[in-house]
């Protein structure tokens, strides 16, 4: 069964190439622009993602107050979270992760493949000890 | 002296008075005693008449005798009391009780009886009783010899002889003591005169003892006075000399005080310029200026101050405003960001300043400096000195700063990434899609070129955080050996790839070191790898020891190493092996690596330089991480 994947991130040409990524690694991705959009789709979705890729600077809404939102509503408050950013502040990581995401991605640090890897290893049931840190 | 001869005088005539007065007493006490002699002897006349033909005319004489006996006693006696009302009395009853004794035995009672009558009536009645007796005496024995003479009763002879004796003794006494009443006035008005005299005469005497006394000591006080008016004039005299100096002393006085008076409006003058110009100068502080003052005085602060901490509605008047009243007002606006009341407290007790920074105040930032004041000499804290400044733009300098470099980072990231995510997956997903040769080589160098601007953009952005002391470090004690291990697991790919022996050498003993491991770990990373990049065969040797506490340890290559010109700009930004900076090694690095190693060894409290270094045979780079716990 695939992957139920929700991706925010404002940037046209990262999402489209993160769309083509997980496409490739068969997830069944929903796109959303900014974070009010995402915050509306995960609330409609049915079933529920089985993960949110979460971008932080964007319009609307930004990342961590959706992850706010999220963390506050019952339903959703278990789905993971990975923050995807390219803010790589020890702060922005910090109060990331201590809002409850899951982990704190810097995406010029890694390549696509390799995001839908912690992607699948995640949803497999990883905690986020397990898992390589940024 | 004219006073005390008309005393004299006085006292002579008086002295010449009463001596006749004492001559005509003594003849009057003589008269007297003659005629109470004489007296006496009626009675003895009288018993001798009524009875010379009974039979008891002897006894009658006798009584006689014995009565003008007791009356010569008696007057004699009076020389010394005057009680002659009762010596009449006394002779009265005595010569009849005597008489009643002789005449009769029946009338023996009345021996006791009537002498007590006689006394009580002299005590209780006085003189005039002892007369009202002798009349009532006389008055009984008439009476009874005229009821005898009409019948009404026969007196025997016996009883006649007593009743005449009765009325004889009593008229004779009543006449005798008139008698004698009288020549006692005359004596007593004598005898009182001249007693009154003598104690005139006597008081004079004293008066004039009293006068003679008060006169010496007159004249004894006169001579004292004498003595006393002289030491007066001298006193006065000196006195005046004193006053004469005093008014000289005076004006001298007066003329120093107008001095004293001129210096001291100068000293004013002086003090209110020179507090008007403090006033000035600290009213002309674009920094908040605020002095409070021990037992709660008004407390002196600035107009920056106030436009500062906006205490504008607070502090009305801006003046009068006691040193807990304001320091109160700022807490209240500081609220939970700092704790001034406390620190200031402690800043007091402590004799110590303090400073706080980029505190919260509303939409502002300020600094805050407090310091104890002291005086010179002295060691009671009097108050304190607070200085408080807005470092609102700075902090909006700083943070825009620090957000330009975050933003511009992000954003250079963003394009990058999308570079090389989809180079990345042209090679990774559509690889064998591709045709083998220039067109697969050419995307390898965007992704490569991609990574390496990533790289670059990484190390600008740490550059920065590091410069400006914004990197947060996590400071504990740390296993230097399974730090440099973890590093160099990565580092041995690279190793491996030129073929180079990575040899770590780390006692098992070391103590642990206080540090960050990450940030040790990104340190390891770039001296290694430097050293990899740098080494074309051989090996880098990594070893540890301790010294002084610090644990030091040495990253040994067999590299080109770096001339002496070079040694000194090592650690220096954008610095590369090369000294021109047209010239660039072949190492492709930004410069930076070093630099920022360094600034992450020194804001942990470590240390790292050159230690030796070969052209053509390598070098020797050494850290050092302490192993106690440093204040940074």
């Amino acid at each position: 069964m695939a992957i139920k994947v929700l991706l925010i991130e404002d940037d046209q040409l990262i999402q489209r190439m993160y769309e083509k990524m997980f496409q490739f690694a068969k997830f069944d991705v929903t796109l959303a622009s900014d974070g009010a959009e995402g915050l509306d789709k995960v609330r409609a979705m049915d079933p529920k993602p089985a993960i949110i890729l979460l971008d932080v600077m964007m319009p609307k809404m930004n990342g961590m107050e959706v992850l706010d939102k999220l963390k506050l509503d019952a339903e959703l408050r278990n789905i993971p979270v990975i923050m995807l950013s390219n803010l790589a502040g020890e702060n922005d990581v910090e109060t990331a992760l201590s809002k409850g995401a899951v982990k704190y991605i810097i995406k010029s640090e890694h390549e696509p493949k390799e995001i839908a890897d912690m992607v699948k290893q995640i949803v497999a049931g990883y905690t986020r000890d397990d898992i390589p840190t940024v | 002296m004219t006073n005390d001869v008309v005393k004299d005088d006085h006292l002579r005539q008086n002295v010449d008075f009463i001596q006749p007065t004492i001559d005509l007493q003594a003849r009057a006490r003589e008269t007297f005693l003659k005629s109470g002699i004489k007296l006496s002897l009626f009675p003895l006349v009288l018993f001798f008449i009524l009875d010379y033909r009974s039979q008891y005319y002897l006894a009658a004489l006798a009584d006689g005798l014995i009565t003008s006996v007791f009356i010569a006693v008696l007057i004699a006696s009076y020389r010394v009391k005057n009680y002659t009302g009762l010596y009449n009395i006394v002779i009265g009853v005595m010569v009849t009780s005597m008489s009643m004794r002789l005449y009769t035995p029946v009338a023996s009672r009345s021996v006791f009886i009537m002498p007590v009558i006689a006394l009580a009536a002299y005590l209780l009645l006085s003189r005039v009783g002892g007369v009202a007796w002798s009349i009532v005496m006389c008055g009984i024995a008439f009476v009874e010899v005229m009821l005898s003479k009409y019948g009404f009763f026969q007196m025997s002879t016996n009883y006649q002889s007593v009743i005449y004796g009765i009325m004889g003794t009593a008229m004779l006494s009543a006449l005798l003591f008139v008698y004698e009443g009288m020549s006692l006035s005359v004596e007593n008005q004598a005898l009182g005169k001249a007693g009154e005299l003598v104690v005139v005469n006597r008081r004079l005497d004293q008066q004039a003892n009293r006068n003679s006394h008060v006169s010496e000591e007159l004249k004894l006080a006169l001579e004292e006075s004498q003595a006393s008016n002289k030491k007066l004039v001298d006193t006065k005299r000196a006195i005046m000399n004193i006053l004469e100096d005093s008014k000289s002393l005076q004006a001298q006085l007066k003329a120093e005080k107008a001095g004293v008076e001129k210096i001291v409006e100068v000293r004013t003058e002086e003090l209110f310029r020179e507090q008007t110009r403090l006033r000035a100068s600290i009213n002309s502080l674009d920094s908040g200026y605020l002095m409070t003052l021990e037992n709660d005085q008004t407390a002196i602060f600035n107009p920056a101050l106030i436009e500062l901490l906006d205490l504008g509605d607070s502090v009305p008047g801006l003046k009068n405003v006691k040193s807990s009243e304001i320091v109160k007002l700022i807490q209240t606006k500081l609220g939970d960001s700092f704790d001034i009341v406390g620190a200031l407290k402690d800043s007091i007790k402590n004799k110590s300043p303090f400073s706080a920074v980029n505190i919260a105040y509303g939409k502002k930032f300020i600094n805050i400096f407090a310091s104890p004041i002291i005086l010179k000499g002295e060691e009671d804290v009097i108050g304190s000195v607070i200085m408080i400044y807005d470092t609102t733009e700075a902090m909006l300098l700083e943070r825009s700063k620090d957000e330009f470099i975050s933003i511009a980072s992000h954003e250079l990231r963003t394009p990058l990434t999308v570079i090389r995510g989809n180079a990345s997956m042209l090679t990774s997903i559509y690889g064998d899609q591709l045709p083998e040769g220039d067109i697969k080589d050419m995307i390898t160098d965007i992704k490569d070129s991609s990574i390496r601007l990533i790289g670059i953009v990484n190390q600008f952005l740490s550059t920065s955080r590091l410069e400006q002391k914004r990197t947060i470090f996590d400071i504990k004690p740390t296993d230097i050996a399974t730090t440099i291990s973890s590093a160099a697991k990565a580092l041995k790919v690279l190793a491996d790839e030129k073929k180079l022996d990575l040899k770590i050498h780390i006692p098992k003993d070391l103590p642990q070191v206080y540090t960050d491991e990450s940030r040790t770990q990104e340190v390891v990373v770039n001296i290694v790898g430097n050293a990899i990049k740098y080494t074309k065969k051989g090996s880098i040797t990594i070893t540890a020891h301790v010294i002084k506490g610090f644990v030091e340890v040495d990253v040994a290559d067999t590299g080109i190493g770096i001339d002496n010109e070079n040694i000194k700009l090592l650690f220096n930004k954008f610095q590369q092996s090369t000294s021109n900076i047209l010239t660039r090694d072949d190492s492709q690095s930004t410069g930076l690596g070093l630099y920022i190693t360094k600034l992450i060894i020194e804001q942990m409290g470590g240390r790292i330089y050159l230690k030796e270094s070969t052209p053509g045979k390598g070098s020797v780079f050494t850290f050092a991480l302490p192993t106690e716990k440093i204040k940074l």
